[in-house]
């Protein structure tokens, strides 16, 4: 990666916006961002696929949630074109099965919500950024908190390990 | 304990923590070697003592309502203190002595007296944002990849014990998409 920069293109996403030399450090931090961002794009797709299936409180949790992820990825994207590199874009289809009713939505909606944690724990030690570790471990945090309230809409314990890592 | 080194190492936990468990922050930032993660580690540790304390007894006095909530929170704290002592032995840390209530009753007067269901469960909110601000501040000081990984998995935990007591005291759970810990 030492020459990493002009007219780079991070492996599945975007390009450098520029043609000035990206550091390997901001380079490495930008497409780990990116791979964030494009779990967001998955979380957005997820809810919008199984709102429709959820009415009352499970519904408006949902509707809650999914405006923090729109949140995370506005704010994952700034901070990747704060290292001049586009971010991706949404993929144009996600691969989501059929949901048969409630139990079903919000169980899709906690597995992709414990992938997430998963990946957001693996990538807190590979930021090279302190600024930016903080703000993953923010974001990481709030997803976690979304888990713990999917699994109490779905009748499970809220609160079911002392140590959050996400699904294997 | 160095003036600026403590001032570093409190950095981003210290803002807004002026009142209620914020106070306990003079009994936490003890340690001072001259490994970074030692450093964070013993104080994250201490950090955690104190609220392992703090909790049972909470949970001792707590009205019915909330006791078995309190019991699990307690519990995870217990292993969370656990599950970060491993990693600090291993690296030359060493284990903080566990504070005494009435260390700590001086600087978080409630806990002297038995709380309503309410009140205890705003001073739990307290310790809950207390510990995430101070695990945040971790995370700007640790370079050790499994530190930062395990201080990462307690941080989740404790995001969700905020979450559940903001609920049970029928706050917005979520208010904010970014967890800081800061009470606005």
């Amino acid at each position: 990666l030492g020459a990493a920069g002009a007219g780079f293109v991070l492996a599945g996403c975007g390009s450098a916006a520029d043609s000035g030399p990206l550091s390997d450090q901001l380079f490495a931090d930008a497409a780990m961002l990116d791979s964030l961002l494009q779990q967001e794009y998955t979380l957005l797709a997820a809810y919008d696929h199984a709102i429709g299936r959820l009415s009352g409180s499970d519904r408006a949790l949902a509707v809650a949630i999914r405006a923090q992820e729109r949140n995370h990825a506005d704010a994952l994207a700034a901070q990747i074109r704060s290292r001049k590199v586009t971010p991706s874009s949404p993929a144009a289809t996600y691969s989501l099965p059929a949901l048969s009713g409630a139990a079903g939505a919000l169980a899709l909606l906690d597995r992709i919500e414990q992938q997430t944690i998963a990946l957001y724990v693996d990538s807190l030690a590979k930021i090279g950024s302190v600024e930016v570790r903080v703000f993953a471990a923010q974001m990481m945090a709030n997803e976690a908190q979304h888990a713990s309230l999917l699994a109490a809409a779905r009748r499970l314990p809220p609160l079911p390990t002392a140590l959050v890592t996400g699904a294997p | 304990v160095n003036r600026l080194t403590r001032k570093q190492l409190l950095g981003a936990a210290a803002a807004g923590a002026a009142v209620g468990p914020g106070l306990l922050r003079p009994l936490v930032a003890q340690a001072q070697t001259g490994d970074p993660n030692i450093t964070a580690m013993e104080n994250t540790i201490r950090a955690k003592q104190l609220i392992v304390v703090a909790y049972e007894r909470l949970a001792a006095t707590a009205s019915p309502g909330i006791r078995g909530l309190l019991a699990t929170i307690v519990d995870q704290e217990r292993q969370h203190v656990a599950a970060l002592l491993v990693p600090t032995e291993y690296i030359g840390g060493l284990p903080p002595t566990p504070p005494a209530l009435q260390s700590i009753e001086k600087y978080v007067p409630q806990l002297r007296r038995r709380l309503t269901g309410p009140a205890a469960l705003k001073l739990a909110e307290q310790l809950e944002q207390f510990t995430i601000r101070g695990l945040l501040g971790a995370q700007r000081q640790l370079t050790d990849a499994k530190l930062i990984e395990v201080t990462g998995e307690v941080l989740g935990c404790d995001a969700q014990h905020l979450a559940v007591v903001r609920r049970q005291l029928g706050e917005n759970p979520i208010p904010r998409a970014f967890e800081t810990g800061q009470t606005r």
